[in-house]
């Protein structure tokens, strides 16, 4: 009978499914001894929303913070940071010399790549030769005049100019590449084979899966700073990451803000990040009204940022600091011109530049209401109605509107807008890194784009600035141009929480992992 | 035939038109959108090469040709966004969501048919009444609603399958036990597309069914004295089972719709997982490979239903559909 | 012979069932602003927060109250669908006729588009060019009418050839009837049903289509949509607000789905008789 035939197929197929998915091998613990079959090793595994961040290679890992950190864990640079300062990778020892302007490193011995070949001062001047010559997609190596190599363990690097910045952002951040590899190859972010992730760092690439979004990684238990503490190292994608801390699947993973106190109440350790992002209201100071730097000063007086981080952030957050620079970073300066939300100073500024105040609406001279778009992103709409409504209450006409963001990007690009709401990393890390978010023509759609002599020539200062405490006056001198200025007016830094399971003691690298990443994956974690 | 054959090669050209066309309407280059939030500042150089390799910096018409070449030659293009050749990458997501969606087909299928032959066999009955009710309100739960359901009590509350992926990356499974965790990771989604499936297949049965029940052959055997039972499975089905078939076949478009959301609940790395990802970063190359992958698919499954539908009846050979 | 529908509807459960729900949501829907509590884009009461006597379903992540937004996505999820199945009825009438009447090239041109667009994954389409247009709901209607339409074309074809064959029609033709006549007089007041049942279809897949578009973000993020609801619902899936922040939403649109489907079923079954080799149980 074809109707029984087919049930019964029917049947013992869902029974097979049954009995197969239901069966009591579903170790997803992490790091337990019994992991399915075939392996008793310790394994940490590390979680991530997105999953694939690219091929570990210097070249293919995606040009984010992620993608730099897995490929950290593969190479080395010469020197790295830990949560004080300056700690030695393969360099044991560095020297500055001011008239030269050269840095000379004395680079450990004893030292073997991950295919068994002995590490040298050659890899090192090949390595910024070569970065020099190929596209590469951290650092931009121009400041470098020339590597020179002094013996088989000494190398010195020359700048053209001085550069405050640069055992943070050079040393600290370039990789260090095998000669012998990579000498051969004219293309390197195709390079894809296995000799591309051949590094000197603690941990070796196993398997990595673009496809499931994950990496394998191996102890290299040669690492001269000391073995690591976990056989395995594994970065998987999970889409819920607080469903899987707590089901056991990771031991890692950065959480939503409203999962912590249930967690830490489960026994999960919660990390409060540093806070490195900045949403800010970006204007059109070229055009009226904004090229009035108090009608930009008036518009900060009518937000209330403190309603803005309870509303959007649900308290998980700090308000903006009117100079860009993070309020945790130790180059933030702490006296900065407030601009807590006083609408009655924000009247009287309008008043200032000639505006009147009629029937709760705002108008010109000419007795035109004065109307405003604000244009958003998607991701940042909520914060751009709440920013709408407060300035509304000024009595300003607002229309929020939201668009895709490339379109967002290029109306902003072309100074096509009123005022727009974006945001942007990078403010908690090496402050050189903040030019751009300030003065200049680089990206553009973060950009402030303020036209400032001044500003530019502190930015000038403050890389080049040899000596701490000049550079940090200029710093201040920066913020203060920013927050008097407010080309955009900074709305607030969010708070990054991070779940672990307390089995690798982590902490944040100073100034950020890197050149920056907030991050709390630095591999030292893992070591002694 | 010949003319559904027209049809699907007219279909797909449609599509890669439009693949073409839409993505290129936008304002804003795709650098900007996967680059412009790096942590580090793009060199011009880098920009320069990324534009070059792109080939974006030609005119329209240009890069159109360039596009129906490469396809032509197998070269789907090369994603800005994983850094791989486009086929590479739907190469790895396409077996995924061939093993889910011909599970969801098949159980939907084989389970919906004999659901309703059963009930269209009782017409009347509490069991015809009850099925028809439960299959309408079944039909209208959206897939995605099922999918997160599913996800909060089997996976997440009782724990019984794991909440995301299509296998276990971090432990080395190999032989059955490898089998084991690829259900296992398979289950839900499965359940989920399967269950959003059914009452569609059902509904479509019973209809083809009541149909077939009245036609003169059906009375024929049934005043011949065959057993009531015999009349209604061999008799009956056999005539009730062509459009269905057919009818299964197109709806091979819904059943990826079904796909697109059930991997997206339950990240499933399968071609609708990757449709959404690259639609999200604007990796035009690869949401061009993934709609051409799926429309062929749902061609193909098309034309295969044709084919076994003409098998089961062959007077739909000529049949001006 | 004409049956009267509306009393066939009636008399059946499942389709009273249908009637019923369909006019508790239209009353919702123009209801919204005087039934809901507050204004739904308004900032009420701390975030998530559980159900209260205030708040019968809590609120959201930034504090609006979810029992008004829900009433309010009514308005967005039937104004979508009921619009977009309008157009997109009247598009399948217009070209069904114009192929029944004139054979030839017309006729194969319709056919021909209606075969291939009915291949294509029409989800899938709205989703690319949704997602590239951040849409409202004008560019969502525009979008449904012109995807939707292919079905219901076939059918009402199908259904002009037969009619065209009636007595009446011929009669009327011999007659020297112009063709807006025959059409006004003969075929329309014939389709009417037809046109029922297409347009409840429609709107069976466009809420599904809006809610679903929405649930994948693709919508604009300041309106009131149960799919957008939904959307935000599930990033706080581990927490306890799934209860009352995306089984309701859920439901909602479960509901004005099913009941759609009630009713074109119940419809569909009293044309029974007529209706039997083609049917919309297929979409």
């Amino acid at each position: 009978m074809l109707c029984k035939r087919a049930l019964f197929l029917a049947f013992s197929v869902l029974s097979f499914f049954v009995i197969v998915a239901c069966a009591p091998d579903n170790p997803e613990r992490a790091s337990s001894p019994d992991g399915g079959g075939n392996d008793a090793v310790n394994t940490y595994i590390i979680g991530d929303e997105q999953g694939d961040w690219g091929y570990p290679s210097p070249f293919t890992a995606y040009p984010r913070g992620p993608g730099y950190i897995r490929m950290s864990y593969l190479f080395d640079n010469l020197v790295w940071k830990d949560a004080d300062g300056f700690v030695g990778a393969l360099a044991e020892e560095w020297e500055f010399d001011k008239e030269e302007l050269s840095y000379t490193f004395t680079l450990r011995e004893g030292v073997k790549w991950h295919d068994g070949t002995s590490f040298s001062a050659d890899d090192v001047v090949f390595t910024y030769r070569y970065l020099q010559e190929q596209p590469f997609p951290w650092q931009d190596l121009d400041m470098i005049d020339q590597v020179e190599k002094l013996d088989s363990h000494r190398v010195k690097i020359y700048l053209e100019e001085p550069y405050a910045p640069f055992l943070n952002n050079l040393a600290g951040v370039v990789p260090i590449l095998p000669e012998h590899i990579w000498e051969e190859v004219n293309n390197p972010d195709e390079f894809n084979e296995p000799e591309a992730v051949i590094g000197t760092g603690p941990f070796i690439l196993e398997e990595y899966r673009r496809d499931q979004g994950s990496y394998r990684y191996q102890a290299n238990q040669d690492y001269y700073l000391g073995e690591p503490k976990v056989e395995r190292l594994m970065m998987v994608k999970v889409s819920d990451p607080q469903m899987a801390l707590q089901q056991g699947e990771v031991n890692y993973v950065r959480v939503a803000p409203e999962a912590t106190s249930a967690l830490e109440e489960e026994g999960f350790q919660v990390l409060e990040g540093r806070h490195d992002w900045c949403l800010k209201l970006m204007t059109n100071h070229r055009e009226a009204p904004f090229d009035e730097q108090d009608f930009r000063q008036a518009l900060a007086y009518a937000l209330d940022l403190d309603e803005l981080v309870e509303r959007a952030l649900r308290g998980h957050g700090l308000p903006g600091s009117p100079g860009l620079i993070s309020p945790d970073s130790r180059w933030h300066c702490d006296e900065l011109p407030d601009y807590s939300y006083d609408p009655g100073r924000a009247q009287e500024k309008l008043k200032e530049l000639g505006y009147t105040l009629e029937d709760g609406t705002v108008r010109d001279q000419h007795g035109e209401v004065l109307s405003l778009e604000v244009l958003v992103r998607a991701d940042y709409a909520r914060e751009g109605e709440i920013v709408g409504e407060q300035l509304q209450q000024l009595g300003l006409e607002v229309n929020v509107r939201s668009a895709e963001s490339s379109v967002v990007d290029q109306r902003v690009r072309e100074w096509d807008f009123d005022l727009v709401v974006s945001g942007h990393g990078g403010v908690g890390g090496d402050p050189d890194g903040t030019r751009r978010f300030m003065t200049g023509e680089a990206s553009p759609h973060n950009n402030a784009r303020l036209d400032h002599q001044e500003l530019r020539e502190e930015f000038t200062r403050q890389t080049r600035a040899l000596d701490q405490e000049e550079r940090e006056e200029a710093v201040c001198r920066i913020q203060h141009i920013h927050a008097e200025e407010l080309p955009a007016y900074p709305l607030h830094h969010p708070t990054w929480y991070y779940g672990h399971d307390g089995e690798v003691d982590w902490f944040f690298t100073r100034d950020g992992l890197g050149s920056g990443i907030p991050m709390p994956l630095n591999y030292l974690a893992f070591i002694e | 035939m010949k003319k559904r054959l027209g049809d699907y090669v007219l279909a797909f050209l449609i599509i890669l038109i439009l693949n073409f066309i839409l993505p290129r309407l936008m304002p804003g280059d795709p650098i900007t959108a996967i680059y412009g939030d790096a942590l580090v500042e793009m060199s011009p150089e880098l920009e320069a090469h990324l534009l070059e390799r792109y080939g974006l910096e030609r005119s329209l018409p240009e890069q159109f040709y360039l596009y129906l070449l490469h396809f032509f030659q197998g070269d789907l293009g090369y994603s800005f966004y994983f850094h791989a050749p486009v086929s590479h990458v739907l190469a790895g997501a396409l077996p995924w969501t061939l093993l889910l969606a011909g599970v969801a087909l098949a159980c939907s299928a084989l389970l919906g048919i004999v659901w309703g032959a059963e009930a269209g066999s009782r017409r009347g009955s509490l069991f015809d009444r009850a099925s028809l009710i439960t299959a309408l309100f079944l039909n209208g739960i959206p897939g995605f609603l099922v999918g997160i359901l599913l996800l909060l009590f089997l996976g997440f509350y009782a724990g019984w399958f794991p909440l995301s992926g299509a296998a276990s990356v971090h432990l080395d499974y190999t032989g059955w036990a490898w089998v084991q965790d690829i259900l296992s990771h398979l289950f839900l989604p499965a359940l989920t597309l399967t269950l959003v499936q059914l009452p569609r297949n059902f509904l479509l049965m019973r209809s083809s069914l009541l149909g077939v029940m009245e036609k003169p052959y059906v009375t024929t055997a049934r005043c011949k004295g065959i057993k009531e039972r015999l009349v209604r499975y061999r008799h009956a089905l056999k005539g009730a089972l062509p459009p269905v078939v057919t009818r299964l076949g197109m709806s091979v478009g819904l059943l990826f719709t079904g796909v697109l959301f059930v991997e997206v609940v339950f990240a499933y790395p399968g071609m609708g997982h990757l449709f959404f990802l690259a639609l999200q970063y604007h990796d035009y190359p690869v949401v061009h490979g993934c709609l051409l992958v799926i429309t062929v698919c749902v061609l193909m499954f098309n034309l295969l239903a044709d084919l076994i539908s003409i098998k089961l009846d062959p007077r739909l050979k000529e049949d001006a559909r | 012979m004409h049956v009267n529908y509306w009393d066939e509807i009636k008399k059946d459960n499942l389709g009273r069932t249908g009637l019923l729900l369909i006019t508790v949501l239209a009353v919702v829907a123009l209801g919204a602003p005087l039934l809901a509590p507050y204004n739904p884009w308004e900032y009420v009461a701390p975030s998530l927060s559980p159900p209260s006597w205030g708040h019968p379903l809590g609120t959201n992540d930034v504090g609006q109250d979810i029992f008004s937004e829900l009433l309010y996505g009514t308005r967005t999820t039937l104004l979508v669908s009921v619009t977009a199945a309008f157009f997109s009825t009247l598009i399948s009438l217009v070209l069904g006729v114009v192929a029944g009447l004139r054979r030839g090239l017309p006729e194969r041109l319709v056919l021909r588009l209606v075969d291939v667009m009915l291949v294509i994954p029409v989800f899938l389409v709205a989703l690319l060019v949704a997602a590239y247009f951040q849409p409202g709901m004008t560019t969502l209607i525009v979008l449904f009418s012109l995807l939707l339409w292919p079905p219901g074309t076939r059918i009402i074809w199908n259904r002009v050839l037969s009619l065209k064959h009636q007595a009446h029609f011929t009669a009327a033709r011999q007659f020297g009837a112009g063709t807006a006549y025959l059409v006004g007089r003969h075929l329309v007041p014939e389709l009417y049903p037809l046109l029922a049942v297409n347009f409840i279809q429609v709107v069976r897949r466009a809420v599904f289509m809006e809610a679903g578009l929405a649930f994948l973000g693709v919508f604009d993020p300041a309106a009131k949509s149960w799919g957008l609801m939904l959307h935000y619902a599930r990033e706080f899936i581990f927490t306890d607000a799934w209860q009352w922040w995306l089984l309701p939403p859920g439901l909602a649109v479960s509901l004005t789905i099913i009941a759609f489907a009630l009713v074109g079923y119940s419809l569909e079954a009293a044309l029974d008789p007529r209706m039997r080799r083609q049917t919309y149980a297929d979409h």
